[in-house]
């Protein structure tokens, strides 16, 4: 096919060549030239006339085939970013888009290997090239309407890529493929976090079993408010969930499901290995108990320092303001007291917060150190484990489905691949225009033809003979 | 000599001015399009921080965008675009890129309003700047728009990492079973290092809790739930598993570490319990001291009422100040009360004491437990709490990575949110070298005319002076030889015609009537036989010397030939007679097509063997 | 090749081998397989006629799938040369191919997950007239899947009328070595079962409800000439990227 691009050079070349010939018989016939009779002399170009055509239509037949197969052969590909961000000059995780990184090292040699070519990276380079449609246009600060961002652009294989057992447009089709990969791999929504996994289950603590399946269905939880936010009113197809319904299962789940289980656990009693839950809780419990008479002695501190506090030392002054409520308020300045308040109430707040996880952990030593569960409640139990495993993979799936149609959606690919095709219509009025340029080269020489005959370089070899013959003539007369 | 006549000497030259032009012009736009051409990329930010207006990073510092050309940034730019050094140096590349601010009409009306309202101190800070960056055509058109696009992603992860996001948690865990810690030490360094993380977390994940990396898929929450989970979990079992099996390398040197600690609790408490003392002190006495103060500043009326005060006194404004420091950053005034900043104090080493009493019972703790423990575990037992802190520190070096992976998109998303793109990377040629080749060609052209003139008026100073007969203005004999030479290689057409004229009388009338008349009659036969045979380009006339002229047509038949030889010959008679002189002409000619001659010389030899002694005047 | 069903940013690449013939390029098919490495395939489909009715040595396709077996899973459907040497001469080339790890699907299907996709593979090996009779409880059952159905069929004519209207994702064919003699524009020019200019020749079509790739195989039987045929190695990349029409 490479052949096949050089159609269109080479005619063109065979055209600039024959108005050179044109050209310079013309200088050097022009003093010849009937111009007062060219209407007459052009009659007798009929004789050649159905040769000219035939030309012509060669002509024009060659350079719109060398043309069109070339443009099939060889398209432009256009990329179009169809996502929101673009437009802003993002990638959809809100990152700085690079158009330069579609032809980067690590991008060409992964076509490289995709397509198995037999060329470097850096030879690959080189024949592609990338242009965006607002590089013709210079940028001009002073406008505002100039400052625009491109959510498309060209790239271009040259055609000597062939010269390595393959095409240009299987080199952007590879291209297209492997940065459209790369780009939604580091760019795109990631939803890997659904992939949640259960294998850590096996042997774990029926109480830990709890904790665990919170914290997965927490990474579902805070996958889904990202989409709501956006659109709250997105129904799936196919299950008619929405981000709110979803979202609700979840902390259904949490709050209910997960809570019956720890209760059914507690209650039973139920353990794995009895000795290192009860001495884990145990040690939980002191470190818990540390933390909180930290929390507290922080807290008594600060009482104390408000006790020790001269009211004397601080003015305050009222101000009339507006309460949350929208309803008159007397607010008034801050001093010293009130942060030693805060400050107070917040430690107070975690020695609780320890003090109720101690009380949590007490409880479930106690439980677990006074049960004698059957072995069918153990059976139960790991059922319940089965059943929530099984119930929260589904709302996995069913947040992944939903939140991947609604990406299918919004960001309908994110990326739209186009090729170039040849046009019909332009090929055909270059191929014309050319024909009509070589059709008039042909007429000139052919009308021309004659006259140079006569009077262009023939006659100079008949001359020649003849000046021969005159001097000969001549000797011989002088001899006489 | 001739007449000037410009357009004489253009139409000459035609040509080689043409050519020149043409030459000069492509020779010009190659030159230019190697050497000169330059490619420039460019496009337009804007810092769009809540404090950009102010000039300011979220992080309080100053923008500077020249940070975008620093040494590291586009190091780092040309490493990663695959830039070495013997392609270009940093230098190179930062002495071509340029960052200028973006000031609209706008802007400055904005800023002259400002100004005129009396806002002296009123300073333009722009937010948006032109980014450009210009190189040579050697490397392409690409090459400009990959060094751009590259430095400006760098500036906007290097932006986000250090003017918003700017903390990071530590990791320490890694190899921590080689760093000589016992096993509840290393149980300790998880735990400190998990807290570290997760408070880090809870901190990031509070202020963008929307945010989940691409790469990864983590958000900070899920990285903060996994963190707590490791925590509260197998960090925990692992504390229970060592002090339940009384775990230990070296028990002596685990419990001298301990009492160590202890010691130390101890010695701290020792100088904060000093401290606590002596601010109580300075608390009393400051209270004495204002309230003595307070009771002096009142005024009281005749009636002993206390009329004014110091106390309960309210200004009525609220005061906000700034102070400038040594590296031009603006502060805010701080201006909590020295009675305040001595409480804060009295908590912080009340705090302190408080603290370290629940730890020096924390390690009692430790002490008592690990008292009836062996010298050292059994090898068995040590092997398998290696295997599981190793286990568990790779479990949190993965997820650390995890965190690592996130923060770093995390930076880049914050550059890219606090610096807008307001337009894509344009590539543009520098130089319109068409216009400036279209502009040499032009002048060269108008050179090559003036050079022409110039030339052929020279040419016609050299060709009257060198080539021209004095006495008639024709060419001279030398002129006849280089015509007669230009041509003597080339055949003639069969139309060229040679016609030889000899004034044979011309010494015998010089001898009779003067060199006058003789002149006269030069100048007479001349001025005939140039207007029969009129000089053209395609008509020589020419004085061969000795009263030999030679006349050369292009173009001209046999009996056209004959002809004008008749008319000659007729107005010359008539001239002479009238004149008074006589002129005996003799001519000879032949025409090529006639004599089936083609060269010059050959057909001028036989026209000068027909120059006879035909009689004239 | 564009699927919405593709999971996540990732590309799956088929590679079709088609009507071999007893064909080897190189010695021992080296040069195939060296190829074919090279493309790192995740799946490999033979559509039928690898070997010659008249000719019960099946070394070559053995050797062959061995090979190929190394790279990526080989999934084989029976074209009528195998057929007639499976039914009519009794050879046991089910059960030798399936021996050596070849998944051969014979009106049947089987699940496999590529990357993250789940695909359905089936094999439709009767011939149109046939496919009432012993295709069509398959193929209802075959299009009931949500999953990624790949069907491999040797014969191209079941998609004039059988399967015109069935969902299918991606149909492989052969059968019709791209028509023996390809003309430019017009296409393949005959084949012994439709004449001249058969319908689906060589290449990938777009049905209403199914897309179909038809290899122009890679050997021949009858003795004529390929012209503007060369023997085809396909490589189908399947993903996610979607192609849009330029104006």
């Amino acid at each position: 096919m490479i052949m096949v691009s050089t159609i269109v050079p080479i005619l063109t070349l065979c055209l600039v060549l024959l108005y050179v010939v044109l050209f310079r018989r013309f200088l050097k016939i022009k003093s010849k030239l009937p111009f007062s009779g060219l209407k007459g002399k052009l009659g007798n170009l009929a004789g050649k006339r159905k040769k000219i055509v035939a030309l012509g239509i060669l002509f024009f037949l060659a350079f719109f085939a060398g043309q069109y197969l070339t443009g099939a052969w060889a398209p432009d590909m256009l990329m179009v970013f169809n996502y929101e961000e673009a437009a802003r000059g993002q990638n959809p995780n809100a990152t700085r888009f690079n158009e330069s990184h579609i032809l980067s090292e690590d991008i060409l040699e992964k076509v490289i290997n995709r397509g198995g070519f037999l060329i470097d990276a850096e030879k690959l380079s080189g024949f592609l090239t990338i242009s965006t449609p607002l590089d013709e246009e210079k940028l001009d600060v002073t406008q505002e309407s100039n400052l625009k961002i491109s959510t498309g652009c060209w790239i271009h294989c040259s055609k000597m890529v062939s010269l390595y057992q393959t095409d240009p447009q299987t080199v952007l089709n590879i291209l297209a493929d492997v940065y459209w990969e790369e780009f939604v791999r580091n760019y795109a929504e990631n939803d890997s976090i659904l992939d949640l996994s259960f294998d850590e289950l096996e042997g774990m603590e029926y109480l830990d079993v709890k904790d665990y399946l919170q914290m997965q269905a927490g990474k579902v939880k805070n996958y889904l408010p990202g989409y709501s936010t956006d659109s709250s009113s997105f129904r799936a197809k196919g299950s008619g969930e929405t981000f709110a319904s979803l979202n609700e299962k979840v902390e259904n789940y949490i709050d209910i499901e997960l809570e019956r289980y720890e209760s059914f656990i507690l209650e039973n009693g139920l353990a794995k290995n009895k000795e290192t839950y009860q001495s884990r809780m145990q040690y939980a419990n002191r470190l818990l108990d540390t933390s909180q008479k930290k929390d507290m002695a922080a807290h008594d501190v600060r009482i104390e320092t408000i006790g020790l506090y001269d009211a004397f030392m601080t003015h305050f002054v009222l101000i009339p303001t507006y309460d949350t409520e929208k309803e008159f308020y007397m607010s008034r300045t801050k001093v010293g007291v009130d942060y030693f308040a805060d400050e107070a109430k917040e430690f107070l707040e975690s020695a609780t917060k320890s003090m109720e996880k101690m009380e949590h952990n007490t409880y479930a030593n106690g439980q677990i150190g006074k049960s004698s569960a059957a072995l069918d409640v153990y059976e139960q139990a790991d059922r319940k484990i089965e059943e929530l495993t099984a119930e929260l993979k589904s709302l996995s799936v069913q947040s992944r489905e939903l939140c991947r149609e609604y990406v299918e959606e919004k960001r309908d690919g994110y990326i739209q691949v186009g090729f170039s095709s040849p046009g019909i219509t332009d090929a055909s009025v270059k191929s014309l225009f050319y024909t009509f340029l070589f059709v008039i080269a042909k007429i000139g020489i052919a009308f021309m033809e004659p006259l140079y005959r006569e009077y262009g370089s023939d006659q100079n070899k008949k001359r020649e003979k003849a000046s021969a013959k005159g001097r000969q003539k001549r000797k011989k007369g002088d001899m006489v | 000599m001739k007449e000037l006549d410009v357009f004489r000497y253009l139409k000459k030259y035609r040509a080689v001015i043409a050519g020149v032009s043409i030459f000069a012009g492509i020779a010009f736009f190659l030159a230019a399009q190697l050497y000169i051409q330059q490619y420039t990329a460019a496009t337009v930010i804007e810092y769009t921080g809540s404090r950009a207006e102010e000039g300011l990073s979220p992080d309080g510092t100053l923008i500077d965008p020249s940070e975008i050309y620093s040494t590291n940034l586009v190091a780092q730019a040309m490493k990663e675009v695959g830039i070495n050094y013997t392609e270009a140096t940093t230098d190179d590349i930062r002495r071509n890129i340029h960052v200028e601010p973006v000031i609209t009409e706008e802007d400055l009306l904005v800023q002259q309003s400002k100004l005129d309202n009396g806002e002296a101190d009123y300073e333009l800070k722009p937010t948006q700047y032109l980014v450009s960056f210009s190189c040579g055509v050697r490397n392409g058109k690409e090459y400009p728009r990959k060094v751009l696009n590259q430095i400006l992603q760098e500036y906007a992860s290097y932006y986000g990492k250090s003017h918003v996001n700017t903390s990071l948690a530590a990791n320490p865990v890694s190899d921590i079973t080689s760093k000589g810690y016992d096993y509840l030490e290393m149980a300790e360094v998880m735990d400190s290092t998990l807290e570290n993380i997760i408070e880090h977390l809870t901190d990031k994940g509070g202020w963008d809790e929307n945010f989940r990396s691409s790469t990864t898929g983590y958000s900070f929450l899920d990285l903060q739930g996994e963190f707590e989970f490791i925590r509260d979990v197998e960090v925990r079992q692992l504390f229970s598993e060592i002090l339940a099996g009384k775990v230990t390398k070296d028990r002596d040197l685990l419990l001298d570490k301990y009492r160590n600690r202890n010691n130390n609790l101890e010695i701290s408490n020792s100088a904060a319990s000093f401290e606590i003392d002596r601010i109580r002190g300075i608390i009393t006495a400051y209270e004495d001291a204002m309230g003595e103060f307070g009771a002096s500043a009142s005024v009281s009326d005749e009636d002993g009422n206390e009329v004014s005060s110091l106390q309960n006194n309210v200004l009525p404004d609220v005061y906000d100040d700034w102070n400038e420091d040594e590296e031009g950053n603006w502060n805010p005034v701080d201006r909590t009360a020295e009675y305040d900043l001595l409480l804060m104090k009295y908590i912080e080493d009340r705090t302190l004491y408080e603290q370290n009493l629940i730890d020096w019972e924390y390690n009692n703790y430790i002490i008592r437990v690990f008292h009836g423990a062996p010298a050292r575990s059994p090898e068995s037992v040590q092997e398998t709490m290696k295997e599981k802190i190793e286990a568990l520190a790779e479990k949190i070096n993965a997820l650390q990575n995890v965190y690592y992976e996130t923060n770093d998109e995390y930076n880049e998303y914050l550059g890219a949110r606090n610096i807008m793109m307001l337009s894509s990377v344009r590539v543009t040629e520098r130089y319109p070298i068409m216009i400036f080749t279209v502009l040499i060609v032009v002048v060269f052209g108008v050179l090559g005319c003036a050079g022409a003139a110039l030339f052929g008026r020279i040419e016609d100073f050299i060709e009257y002076y060198a080539f021209t007969s004095k006495v008639d203005g024709l060419p001279n004999r030398a002129k006849c030889d280089q015509f007669i030479s230009i041509r003597e290689s080339r055949s003639i057409p069969e139309s060229f015609a040679c016609i030889v004229f000899k004034l044979s009388n011309l010494q015998m009338e010089n001898a009779r009537l003067g060199r006058e008349v003789g002149d006269k009659m030069i100048k007479d036969f001349v001025e005939i036989l140039t207007a029969v045979f009129v000089p053209s380009d395609k008509m020589f006339v020419g004085n061969n010397g000795a009263g030999q002229y030679l006349i050369f047509v292009e173009n001209m038949e046999k009996e056209q030939v004959n002809a004008a030889l008749f008319q000659i010959s007729v107005v010359l008679t008539q001239k002479a007679k009238d004149c008074g002189y006589f002129i005996e002409l003799q001519s000879g000619s032949a025409c090529a097509g006639e004599e089936q001659c083609f060269y010059i010389r050959e057909l001028l030899s036989i026209a000068m063997k027909r120059v006879s002694g035909k009689t004239e005047g | 090749m564009y699927s919405p069903k593709i999971v996540g940013a990732s590309n799956t690449r088929i590679i079709v081998l088609s009507d071999l013939h007893n064909r080897e390029f190189g010695p021992g098919n080296t040069e195939l397989i060296k190829q074919i490495d090279i493309l790192e395939p995740d799946l490999i489909v033979m559509a039928g006629d690898m070997v010659n009715a008249d000719d019960e040595n099946l070394d070559i396709l053995l050797n062959l799938c061995e090979d190929l077996l190394g790279i990526a899973p080989v999934y084989f459907s029976p074209g009528n040369h195998e057929s007639y040497l499976m039914y009519e001469k009794g050879i046991l080339l089910e059960e030798t191919l399936s021996e050596k790890g070849i998944h051969v699907l014979v009106n049947r299907a089987e699940e496999v997950v590529i990357g993250r996709t789940p695909f359905l593979i089936g094999s439709l090996t009767t011939s149109p007239e046939g496919y009432h009779e012993y295709g069509v409880d398959f193929i209802k059952e075959f299009e009931q899947s949500r999953e990624f159905k790949l069907l491999i069929s040797h014969y191209p004519s079941l998609y004039y009328e059988a399967l015109a209207d069935t969902e299918i994702d991606l149909g492989i064919c052969g059968h019709y070595h791209g028509g023996v003699v390809r003309l430019p524009v017009i296409g393949g020019l005959y084949h012994g079962d439709t004449g001249f200019f058969p319908k689906y020749s060589c290449g990938m079509y777009r049905l209403p409800k199914s897309t179909v790739f038809v290899s122009r195989g890679m050997g021949d039987h009858s003795g004529y000439p390929r012209v503007n045929n060369r023997p085809e190695l396909a490589v189908i990349d399947i993903n996610g990227r979607q192609e849009t029409d330029l104006p």
